[in-house]
C-alpha cells in the first residue's frame, strides 16, 4: 500500500519535472490560438471610447476593434475575440501569466516596460501625453499652480510614478487619490473630492464633454508627460510579436492606400495596382511566410476598417468627442502614423 | 488469511495507511502545483525573487503612519501599506464592536418604534453587497462635506471638507515624550488604584474619580512643568489644500464607515442572541437584588452573554481584517494599493501576491490566536 | 464580505418568543420619559427621510430623457436612464433578442428553489422522490436555455451570460459545490486521525484568513503559473471553484457546529449497533446535523449571494458589473447613483426574502427549544 502511495507521489513528482521540461520548448502562440479557436484580449469593462458596451451589450471601443483585427490577422474571423475586462492593475500580470494573448489597455509605452517586463508594444497607435483638467474655479491655469493638489488618477498604472517624478523635481507636493474604475474616478472629480483629475489628452477631452458642466474645467495645455500607447504582447515569440506589430502598421497602411471596409472587397478583386495587391495578398506570398493566410490585411479591413475609420468612429468626426487627428493624422498628412513599405 | 489481511482489520494500522495516504496526496499535488509553477517561471523566462523589495518606490502615497516618501524602499511602502490596514482594521474592529452592542440593545429595547427600526436597518445593511455600500459611503461623505474654501472649522484650527480632517500638527518637543511616558506610567497605577478600591469596596469617587484624575492629571502637570510653550503648525489654506497638518481623508472615514456599519449588523445580531441566551432566572435574580437595568446589563447580562458571543464574533473580527481589503475600490492606500502599484512598476505579480496572502494569513491568525486567549482566560474564570 | 459567512457559521441562536409580544405595539413607545422621547426623534427622523426620498424620486424625479445631461437640470431621480437601460443591467452582455432565455431560466430556477425550500415536502415520500426528478430536469432546462445550441435556440458561450442570471449561477453552483467539499472537511477537522485533522484544519483556516479578492485574483489572473502549459480552463468554472473552496471553508465550520451538537450516545448506539464509520455518518450523524444547520446554511447562500459582486474584478459582468457598464454609453456618462440603487434593490429583495425564509425555518425547525 505505501509502496503504491510512493509510486503515485512519484508519478506526480515526475509531472512537476515535466513542466520543467517543457520550459525548454519555445512558445508558437500562433498555433496556440489556432488551436483553441479564440483570441484572447484583455480590455476595459467600462471606459468609453476605448473599450465598452453598448445597449445592446456589444464591446465596442478604440482598443476592442485592435482585439478584432488580430482575431481577424490569426483567424480569419474578427469575431473569433474573447473579452477579458481587467484593471490596469491587472494587465500585465495577466499577459505574462499566459491569460490573455494580448492586452489593449492603452498603455504608456516606456523602455522598461519594453526591456525589463518583457513585453512587446504595438504601434503607438495613439500618440499623445499625460495632461491635467481642472475645476476652474480653482484659478488654476498652468502646472506651476498645482503645488499642494489632490489629484484623482487611475490605480496601477504608471501615472503615480510620473506625477510623483515631475512633481519632486519642481519641489511640489500633491496629495494622490488613485482609482480603478475610471468612470468612478472622474465622478469624484466632479464632486470635487480632487482638485484635478489626469489622463491623456483624448481620454480627459471626451469625459470632460460629459461632465454637467464642461464649461466650467479646463484642460491644462501643457502636458507634464508623453504617453504614447499601443497593445502590448509578450515578447517571448518573436513570429506572434511581428503579427501583432504587422496589424497595426496594415491598418495604417491600408488608409495611406485608401483601402477602406467597404472597398476593400472590391479592391482585391478589381485593383491593378500591384503594391495594393501584394498587400491585399492577392499576388506574392507575404501572409504564408508569416504564418498566417495571404489574405490576412483583408480580413483584417473588412472586420474593423482602417486607421482612419477605426479612429474616426472612437475619437473623432463619428465620436462624440469629435478629437482631431493632430499626431496621430498619417505622416503624409504631418501626422505620426505611418507604415513601412509593404514588399 | 494471510497476515497482511489480518494487519489490516486492525484499526490502528487502517488509520495509519489512510494518514499516509492523504498526507502523500496533499503532499504530491503541492508539488505538482510547486512544479508549475517553476516550469511555466521558467518558461516564461521569468525568475522569482524577493530582492525587488530592496528597490526604490517612487509613487506618491497619500497619508501613512510611517512616513514613507517617494524615494524609500518597495519595503518601507509594503510597511505603510499594512500600517494602513492594520490602522483600519483595529479602529474598525473597536467601533464595530461599540456599535453593535448599541444596535443589539436597540433591538431588544421594550420601545417596539427603536427596536422596530433598528431590525429595518440591520436587514438592509446585511442584505446588500459591501462592495455596493463602501461606494455609497463614499459619495456620501464626498457629497455632503463642503470643499475646502468653504471648510467647516469644528475647533480653531481644525477643519472638515471634502479633502477630510485637518488639525493642527504639533512639533515634537521633548516634554511630549516625558508626558507619553508619565502616561503610560499614570494608567498602570490608576489600573491598581481601581482595583484596591473595589476590593476595599469604596465608593465611586475613589472607585472611578480618583484613577481617572491620576491618569489624564499627571501627565498633563508634569507637561506643564516641563514643556516649552507649544508650538505648532495650524492648518492654513494655500493654494488648492490645507498645508502643514495632519489630515483624515474621506476615504479612510468611507472605508471605516463602510466596515464598521456592515459588520456591525452581523455583530449586533451575535451580540442579541448572547444576550438573549443568558437564562432568565440570571435576570430576575438581579433584578431581586435591586440593580437598575443598565447594572444588571453591565453586571450580570453581559458577562455570561461573552461565553455565547466571543467564538462567533472572533470569526467577525477575521472578516472585518479582510474586508478592509475592498478599500482599494475607493482608493485608500492599504496594503493592496501598494501591492498593485508595485506590480505595475516592477511586474513582480507573484511576489506580490503572496506578500499579500502570507499577511492577510498572518493577521487573521494573530487575531485568532488573541481572540482564543481572551475565550480561555473567559472559560477559565467560568470555572 | 465573508461577515454574512462568520455570522452563518456560528449557529445563530433564535430568540425566544418575548414576553411582551401580549401588549399591542404602542407600549413602550411612551411609558417614560426618556422612551417618549427616543420616539419623537425617530418619528422626526422618519418624516424628515420620507420627505427628502418623495421629493428627490418623485417632485424632481425625471422620466422623459434622452441622455444624462437632460437628467441633471432637475437633481432627482433620473427614471428616464433605468427604463432605457434596466435590461442591460439584468442580463449583461447576453445577446438582447435572447434575453428572454435567462429570464424564463430564473423563473425555473426560483419556483424549483421555492418548491424545495418548503418542509413540507420533506416529509413525504412521494414528494421527495418528486423533488428528486424535478431538480435534474430543471437544471437541464435551464442549462439549455442558457448554452442554447438544442431546439432551435441559437448557441451563447458562457462569456456572454451577466447581470442576475451570472450572479445567481455562481452563488448557487459555488454554495452546491462547497456543500460536498464542506462535509468531508467537517467530518475530516472531527476525525480520530491526527494527520487528517491537520490537513481539513489548514485548509479550512487558510482559506478563511485569505480575502476573497486575493483568491479571485489567483484565479482569474495567474491561474495558467499553476497548470502544465497551455491547459485552460473557463473562467466561470474558475471562479466557481475558487467560490467552492472559499465557501467550503466557512461552510465546514457551521457543519462542524452542527456535528457538536450531536450527543455523544448516538456515537456509542452507533458503534454497539456495529455500524461502520461511513454508514454511522450518513444514516445516522449527518442527517440530524444537517438539519440543524440548514438556517446558517441557507445564511452562508445569502453571503455567497452577496459576495459574487467581488467577480467584477475578473472579468465578469454580474449584477454590480452591468450596473458599472450600464453607464458606459455616452449618453449616459456622469449618472452614478440610479444604477447603483437600482442594483442594491434587487440584492436587498432576494436576500431580505431568503433570510426571512432562513428564520423561518429555524422557528419551524424548533431549534431555539433545545
Amino acid at each position: 500500500m505505501l509502496r503504491r502511495t510512493a509510486l503515485a507521489a512519484a508519478a506526480l513528482l515526475g509531472l512537476g519535472a515535466a513542466g520543467d521540461a517543457m520550459a525548454q520548448a519555445a512558445p508558437d502562440q500562433l498555433k496556440t490560438i489556432r488551436d483553441r479557436g479564440v483570441f484572447r484580449c484583455g480590455v476595459y469593462e467600462n471606459v468609453p471610447g476605448l473599450s465598452a458596451l453598448d445597449a445592446q451589450g456589444n464591446r465596442v471601443g478604440f482598443d476592442v476593434d485592435y482585439c478584432r483585427a488580430m482575431a481577424a490577422a490569426v483567424l480569419g474571423d474578427g469575431s473569433k475575440v474573447e473579452f477579458r475586462t481587467m484593471t490596469l492593475a491587472q494587465g500585465i500580470p495577466a499577459l505574462k501569466s499566459g491569460e490573455v494573448d494580448m492586452i489593449a489597455l492603452a498603455l504608456t509605452y516606456t523602455i522598461q516596460r519594453d526591456t525589463e517586463l518583457g513585453l512587446d508594444f504595438v504601434g503607438p497607435t495613439l500618440y499623445s501625453g499625460h495632461a491635467f483638467m481642472v475645476h476652474k474655479r480653482s484659478g488654476a491655469t498652468k502646472l506651476a499652480d498645482l503645488n499642494g493638489a489632490t489629484i484623482c488618477l487611475v490605480a496601477g498604472g504608471i501615472t503615480d510614478t510620473l506625477i510623483s517624478d515631475y512633481f519632486r523635481a519642481r519641489n511640489m507636493t500633491f496629495r494622490p487619490v488613485a482609482i480603478e474604475n475610471t468612470t468612478q474616478m472622474y465622478a469624484l472629480y466632479e464632486e470635487g473630492r480632487c482638485d484635478v483629475v489626469t489622463s491623456e489628452v483624448p481620454f480627459l477631452g471626451m469625459r470632460r464633454s460629459r461632465l454637467r458642466n464642461p464649461a466650467d474645467h479646463l484642460i491644462l495645455p501643457e502636458m507634464f508627460a508623453k504617453s504614447h500607447m499601443g497593445p502590448v504582447v509578450r515578447d517571448d515569440d518573436r513570429a506572434y510579436s511581428h503579427v501583432a506589430r504587422w496589424v497595426h502598421f496594415a491598418l495604417v497602411n491600408a488608409e495611406e492606400m485608401g483601402i477602406t471596409r467597404e472597398n476593400v472587397a472590391r479592391m482585391a478583386s478589381e485593383s491593378r495596382d500591384p503594391a495594393i495587391r501584394r498587400f491585399l495578398g492577392v499576388e506574392g506570398e507575404i501572409g504564408i511566410k508569416m504564418g498566417l493566410a495571404n489574405d490576412w490585411t483583408q480580413k483584417v479591413i473588412a472586420a474593423v476598417g482602417n486607421y482612419g475609420e477605426i479612429f474616426d468612429r472612437h475619437y473623432g468626426a463619428q465620436s462624440v468627442i469629435k478629437l482631431p487627428r493632430g499626431l496621430n493624422a498619417l505622416a503624409f498628412d504631418g501626422g505620426l502614423q505611418w507604415s513601412p513599405t509593404w514588399r | 488469511m494471510s497476515g497482511l489481511a489480518t494487519l489490516w482489520l486492525r484499526p490502528g494500522v487502517r488509520a495509519a495507511v489512510w494518514q499516509a495516504l492523504a498526507a502523500a496526496a496533499v503532499l504530491a499535488a503541492l508539488l505538482w502545483v510547486a512544479g508549475n509553477i517553476a516550469g511555466n517561471v521558467a518558461r516564461r523566462g521569468l525568475d522569482i525573487d524577493f530582492g525587488f523589495l530592496a528597490g526604490r518606490a517612487s509613487f506618491e502615497f497619500g497619508e501613512n503612519l510611517i512616513g514613507y516618501r517617494p524615494g524609500d524602499t518597495f519595503l518601507t511602502a509594503f510597511l505603510a501599506g499594512l500600517a494602513n490596514t492594520v490602522l483600519v482594521a483595529v479602529l474598525g474592529i473597536v467601533l464595530t464592536t461599540m456599535v453593535a452592542t448599541l444596535l443589539a440593545l436597540a433591538r431588544l429595547s421594550r420601545n417596539r418604534l427603536l427596536s422596530r427600526l433598528a431590525w429595518i436597518w440591520i436587514e438592509a445593511v446585511r442584505n446588500t453587497p459591501l462592495l455596493l455600500q463602501l461606494l455609497f459611503w463614499h459619495q456620501l461623505t464626498i457629497r455632503t462635506l463642503p470643499a475646502p474654501r468653504q471648510a467647516w472649522e469644528l475647533l480653531p484650527g481644525t477643519f472638515l471638507s471634502n479633502r477630510g480632517l485637518v488639525f493642527p500638527a504639533l512639533y515634537w518637543q521633548p516634554a511630549m515624550g516625558l508626558a507619553l511616558a508619565a502616561l503610560a506610567v499614570a494608567i498602570l497605577a490608576a489600573v491598581m488604584l481601581r482595583r484596591l478600591a473595589l476590593a476595599r469596596g469604596d465608593g465611586p469617587a475613589l472607585r472611578t474619580g480618583a484613577p481617572l484624575l491620576l491618569a489624564l492629571g499627571a501627565p498633563a502637570v508634569l507637561f506643564a512643568a516641563a514643556a516649552e510653550p507649544l508650538h505648532g503648525s495650524v492648518p492654513a489654506l494655500r493654494g488648492f489644500n490645507f498645508q502643514g497638518s495632519i489630515a483624515v481623508s474621506p476615504e479612510f472615514v468611507a472605508l471605516l464607515l463602510a466596515l464598521v456599519v456592515y459588520q456591525a449588523g452581523f455583530m449586533a445580531e451575535t451580540i442579541r442572541s448572547g444576550i438573549l441566551g443568558v437564562p432568565k432566572g440570571q435576570v430576575e435574580a438581579a433584578a431581586s437584588l435591586g440593580l437598575s437595568r443598565l447594572q444588571q446589563l453591565r453586571r450580570v447580562v453581559f458577562p455570561q452573554a461573552l461565553w455565547i458571543i466571543v467564538p462567533p464574533v472572533t470569526s467577525q473580527y477575521l472578516s472585518l481584517t479582510k474586508n478592509s481589503s475592498l478599500a482599494v475600490a475607493i482608493g485608500y492606500p492599504d496594503l493592496v494599493r501598494v501591492s498593485q502599484v508595485t506590480i505595475a512598476d516592477t511586474g513582480r505579480a507573484i511576489e506580490c501576491i503572496t506578500i499579500l496572502l502570507l499577511v492577510y494569513l498572518s493577521l487573521s491568525l494573530f487575531t485568532a490566536f488573541l481572540m482564543n486567549l481572551y475565550n480561555r482566560y473567559l472559560m477559565r474564570r467560568r470555572g | 464580505m465573508a461577515a454574512g459567512l462568520a455570522a452563518a457559521a456560528s449557529l445563530p441562536r433564535p430568540p425566544p418568543v418575548l414576553a411582551r409580544r401580549r401588549f399591542g405595539f404602542a407600549a413602550g413607545l411612551f411609558d417614560t420619559w426618556p422612551n417618549a422621547l427616543v420616539t419623537l426623534l425617530l418619528v422626526w427622523l422618519l418624516i424628515r427621510i420620507g420627505i427628502a426620498m418623495w421629493d428627490w424620486a418623485i417632485v424632481r424625479g425625471v422620466w422623459e430623457a434622452e441622455t444624462a445631461e437632460q437628467c441633471a437640470r432637475t437633481g432627482g431621480m433620473c427614471w428616464a436612464f433605468l427604463a432605457d437601460r434596466w435590461r442591460l443591467i439584468l442580463f449583461g452582455p447576453y445577446p438582447y433578442a435572447q434575453q428572454w432565455r435567462p429570464a424564463l431560466a430564473m423563473v425555473l430556477f426560483a419556483l424549483l428553489l421555492g418548491a424545495s425550500l418548503a418542509p413540507a415536502l420533506w416529509a413525504e415520500r412521494r414528494s421527495r422522490l418528486a423533488l428528486g426528478i424535478a431538480w435534474p430536469v430543471t437544471i437541464a432546462a435551464i442549462a439549455a436555455l442558457l448554452w442554447g445550441g438544442v431546439l432551435g435556440l441559437p448557441a451563447v458561450p458562457s462569456r456572454l451570460w451577466g447581470g442576475l442570471p451570472l450572479t445567481m449561477i455562481l452563488a448557487s453552483v459555488g454554495v452546491s459545490g462547497a456543500f460536498v467539499l464542506a462535509i468531508l472537511l467537517a467530518l475530516g477537522r472531527r476525525s480520530d486521525m491526527p494527520v487528517i485533522r491537520a490537513i481539513c484544519t489548514g485548509f479550512i483556516e487558510f482559506f478563511r484568513g485569505v480575502p476573497l479578492v486575493a483568491l479571485l485574483f489567483l484565479a482569474s489572473v495567474l491561474f495558467p503559473y499553476f497548470v502544465p502549459p497551455d491547459w485552460t480552463m473557463d473562467v466561470l468554472l474558475r471562479a466557481q471553484i475558487a467560490f467552492a473552496l472559499f465557501f467550503a471553508a466557512y461552510m465546514a465550520e457551521a457543519i462542524r457546529g452542527g456535528l457538536q451538537a450531536i450527543p455523544r450516545g448516538q456515537y456509542a448506539a452507533c458503534e454497539s449497533l456495529g455500524l461502520t464509520y461511513w454508514q454511522a455518518q450518513r444514516r445516522i450523524i449527518l442527517p440530524q446535523a444537517l438539519r440543524t444547520v440548514i438556517p446558517s446554511l441557507v445564511n452562508i447562500f445569502i453571503a455567497a449571494f452577496k459576495d459574487t459582486s467581488l467577480v467584477v474584478i475578473i472579468s465578469m459582468i454580474d449584477l454590480l458589473g452591468a450596473a458599472n457598464a450600464s453607464t458606459a454609453e455616452a449618453k449616459w456618462w456622469g449618472l452614478y447613483i440610479e444604477p447603483y440603487l437600482f442594483v442594491a434593490l434587487i440584492y436587498l429583495a432576494i436576500c431580505a426574502v431568503m433570510s426571512a425564509y432562513s428564520r423561518g425555518l429555524e422557528r419551524r425547525l424548533g431549534l431555539g427549544e433545545r
